[in-house]
């Protein structure tokens, strides 16, 4: 690497402590950003990644003794606006106005100034955003509201909201922090943004970039940090490190659980399909010509105990699909099978037929976050506790319990609130109350989104094992690897609709990625 | 209390260290609150009793013999007994995220229903009281097709709600006082047992039976839920709707029984007398929501925010301050009370609160 070791550092930060309560997150944690670097940072869920972020960027206080320098100044805490010292931060919530325009969203922000009797020229505005788009590669209508987009998109306008707000205000040498940009992102959109932050380093800029996916950081990283219980262990130039390191890292002695199963496809499906005797409807979910939302003709077949993929570029529809199985949005046309008979489904019915959705927007969707684990874990079979019209504690905190230990939930605290959980976890809770009902269909969608190595194994492997027990499980993703890992057969869609189908010994990440290229076009 | 080793000191290389896998022991709060802690979790579980006792023994010693006197303490459980009955029947909507502000209206409603009824159509007190109730559970489920049917916002579709009931009980009662309800609306809610009317049994009774419903009923749990997350309650499988149908028209019922326990308490029914009774349920319910269960509207928080909320306002008045002390005392209690459950990290989702 040409990287000067003289040079200021971008962005050095030292000491910086949090403690949330008893729970102390970061301990002590430095940080050193060189110019022309793309910066990763990696660590399990819970490591304090976010935290580090979120002092940095003056979210939360910066405790004392600690200190953060931009190109060798410290700054100076209250950060009202952090752009303002060339400073730009992509944080993991993404402050979007849903009701506003994808214009009206990307001159937010320091763009307008100070001054709140400034009038503003629409038009001028609607220029300038569809240059920006034009020039990051964004084809995307300037007028549509930020709310029908979908998350890899919003995340593209956040991401480039900052970037043009801190360059329209003259640095040309800057700072950028983006905390986990690609956990919505599939492959493409990935590479696209990999692509905004070398140009931006070419400059001698500096990027941040917080990420569960180690292939991203050799892709795209010059130098990685891995964070761990509260403070950087190591920071290395990618070349000098392999990913059984960063993974050796980021766990510390508790290596994950190896993905059980490593047969091939191929040899899941003979032995499964020897298993299922013929005269039984084998056929679990039948959609055809099926249309509604973003979908506008979906074939799909999948059979008991299939884990079928549905996947394809950001916004091709897959986002609906599940939501018009359960009927929570309407259906425009077409025919749903369930186990051979047609069917329209509600939200209500369909978790009574065991059709559950576990969502990928967990904190929206999921779980109630301010409840306790215990009330998520049993809030789908409370009337499986109810003797003489009372609920019977003491059996819904067993059935809570074994839950947990059942999903190796962390912390094993049935008490304990659902937002104090790690992303990891919490999707645990979420698939596990999916579970309870007795799933017969289960609809996982993101199932692996923003959750780390670990959680990740554990959660390819239930699936896995509760398609061996006879549990049909449709998993909508972008992570092409997960799909590649879990998957019996993965279908691509493109603009609403199903291209093709990639069955057996076919699957393995690079050829979902080149199906959903190719199908897009 | 955390299992991290801080003896690795090692900045740039790394150390495999035998670790136990990470299973903090945490409190059950840990947002980043700055009433977390060791303490923050008991104040914020008893605080209220606490101070409901501090004020008791405060006022006791301050005005010897005036506070502290049966006269006294039943004159403020009377008074206090409609607030209860409308304090506990809000929490039932305030669980689901919603704010009505037309429990205080449809009380006074059916209170005037239930005097002219007696006085001038001469129908017996347990029918009158039958039609109060009927009249509540109307306006509950005429603010459940504005809310859970129609969609409009809770706090303004109540609002209006309000409003509107406030002139169709001054039309009926022609703006005036109906005074002379017969003696049977008496004997229902001042009849004294042991000591204590029967007006203040019925809101201890209500305490016991909602705190049963929201602990140990599935309708309890779902409410919680329905309030907490209204869009993952119903892709868990939830009928969100029918719950909240229920929750209006339960707490229009319990709205419906406070003005026959007003207007037995009183023997007269006054068709102004609503706006005075907005606040303190409210301040009540919300001062209730930051103990016991901090976060979530419970029932004996609810009687203990009321009690304390009253007992404060009489050894005020009792202490000479005017009458407006107790309005100033009451509104700064609420924001108080909305102010604390924030700074906890918790509050109405919905309504903003």
């Amino acid at each position: 690497m040409e990287i000067d070791a003289d040079a200021v550092p971008a962005l050095e930060a030292t000491n910086l402590n949090m403690t949330f309560g008893p729970n102390q997150v970061l301990t002590g944690a430095n940080l050193l950003l060189k110019p022309g670097t793309i910066h990763a940072l990696v660590g399990a869920n819970g490591s304090g990644k976010s935290t580090l972020v979120r002092i940095i960027s003056g979210v939360y206080p910066l405790a004392k003794g600690g200190e953060v320098k931009l190109w060798g100044e410290t700054v100076k805490y209250p950060l009202m606006m952090p752009e303002r010292i060339g400073l730009g931060v992509v944080h993991q919530e993404l402050p979007l106005v849903a009701s506003m325009s994808v214009t009206e969203n990307l001159a937010a922000g320091g763009h307008f100034g100070k001054r709140l009797t400034k009038i503003i020229a629409w038009g001028q505005e609607r220029k300038r955003t569809a240059s920006l788009l034009e020039v990051y590669g964004l084809d995307l209508d300037p007028s549509m509201l930020v709310g029908d987009l979908s998350m890899a998109e919003k995340q593209q306008i956040a991401t480039l909201r900052v970037i043009s707000t801190v360059e329209e205000m003259g640095f040309k040498k800057w700072v950028l922090i983006l905390d986990e940009p690609t956990s919505a992102l599939p492959a493409h959109e990935v590479e696209q943004l990999l692509q905004w932050m070398k140009n931006l380093v070419i400059s001698g800029s500096a990027v941040l970039f917080i990420t569960h996916r180690v292939k991203e950081v050799f892709d795209a990283a010059n130098v990685v940090s891995v964070l761990r219980d509260g403070f950087v262990v190591s920071t290395r130039s990618t070349s000098d490190v392999t990913d059984d390191d960063l993974f050796q890292m980021m766990m510390g002695q508790r290596a994950a659980p190896a993905l059980e199963h490593s047969r091939t496809a191929l040899a899941r499906r003979t032995e499964k399909e020897s298993k299922i005797p013929s005269d039984v409807v084998s056929n679990a979910l039948e959609l055809h010509n099926f249309a509604g939302g973003k979908i506008y003709d979906v074939t799909l077949n999948a059979k008991v105990g299939e884990v079928v993929g549905v996947t394809g570029l950001a916004g091709m529809g897959q986002d609906d699909l599940f939501y018009l199985i359960i009927g929570d949005k309407p259906r425009a046309g077409g025919e749903m099978k369930l186990f051979g008979k047609s069917r329209a489904l509600n939200p209500v019915s369909a978790v009574k037929e065991g059709v559950v959705l576990v969502p990928a927007d967990r904190l929206g969707e999921g779980v109630w976050d301010e409840g306790k684990i215990r009330e998520n874990l049993t809030i789908s079979i409370l009337k499986r506790f109810v003797a003489r019209y009372w609920l019977k504690l003491r059996h819904e905190k067993r059935a809570a319990g074994d839950a947990i230990v059942e999903h190796t939930i962390v912390p094993r605290l049935p008490e304990y609130k659902v937002k104090s959980l790690s992303g990891g976890n919490q999707q645990k809770v979420s698939l596990a109350r999916a579970l309870s009902v007795g799933a017969n269909l289960l609809l996982v969608h993101e199932g692996v989104q923003g959750v780390d190595v670990g959680s990740r194994r554990a959660i390819g492997n239930l699936i896995r094992r509760v398609a061996e027990s006879g549990v049909t499980v449709i998993s909508v993703s972008s992570d092409y690897e997960f799909l590649a890992e879990t998957c019996d057969r993965v279908v691509i869609l493109a603009h609403g609709r199903t291209v093709c189908t990639l069955e057996d010994t076919e699957i393995d990440e690079d050829a979902i990625e080149r199906a959903c290229i190719t199908a897009a076009k | 209390m955390l299992n991290v080793s801080k003896s690795v000191q090692a900045k740039t290389e790394v150390q495999l260290e035998p670790e136990v896998p990470k299973e903090p022991e945490v409190p059950k709060e840990t947002a980043f609150a700055p009433f977390s802690g060791r303490i923050g979790p008991l104040v914020s579980r008893f605080g209220v009793l606490v101070a409901l006792v501090l004020v008791c023994v405060l006022f006791t010693l301050m005005l010897p013999g005036r506070f502290a006197t049966s006269g006294n303490v039943l004159a403020m459980l009377n008074s206090e007994a409609p607030i209860v009955i409308l304090g506990l029947g809000i929490t039932l909507t305030l669980r689901l995220g919603d704010l009505d502000v037309s429990f205080a209206a449809t009380m006074n409603l059916s209170a005037i229903v239930i005097a002219l009824l007696t006085v001038n159509h001469h129908v017996s007190v347990p029918l009158a009281i039958m039609a109060g109730i009927l009249v509540g559970g109307f306006v509950g489920f005429v603010n459940a097709i504005l809310v859970v049917g129609i969609g409009l916002n809770g706090f303004v579709a109540t609002l209006g709600m309000m409003i509107a009931l406030e002139g169709i009980a001054d039309g009926l009662s022609g703006s005036a006082t109906i005074v002379g309800v017969p003696g049977g609306l008496s004997t229902f809610a001042t009849t004294v047992l042991g000591g204590i009317p029967t007006e203040v049994y019925y809101g201890w009774l209500l305490v016991i039976i909602l705190w049963l419903i929201y602990e140990r009923t599935v309708f309890g749990r779902y409410l919680l839920f329905v309030g907490g997350n209204r869009r993952a309650s119903r892709l868990m499988g939830i009928r969100t709707s029918q719950v909240r149908w229920i929750a209006y028209i339960a707490s229009g019922v319990m709205f419906g029984f406070a003005g026959a326990v007003l207007t037995g308490g009183l023997g007269s029914a006054d068709p102004s007398l609503a706006t005075q009774f907005l606040l303190p349920p409210l301040a009540g319910a919300f001062v209730g929501s930051t103990t016991l269960q901090p976060g979530r509207f419970n029932s004996v928080g609810t009687i203990l925010g009321l009690y304390l909320l009253m007992v404060v306002a009489s050894g005020l008045q009792l202490l000479g301050a005017s009458g407006w002390v107790g309005d100033v005392f009451d509104g700064g209690a609420l924001i108080l009370a909305v102010g604390f459950a924030r700074l906890t990290g918790r509050g109405l989702a919905t309504t903003g609160l």
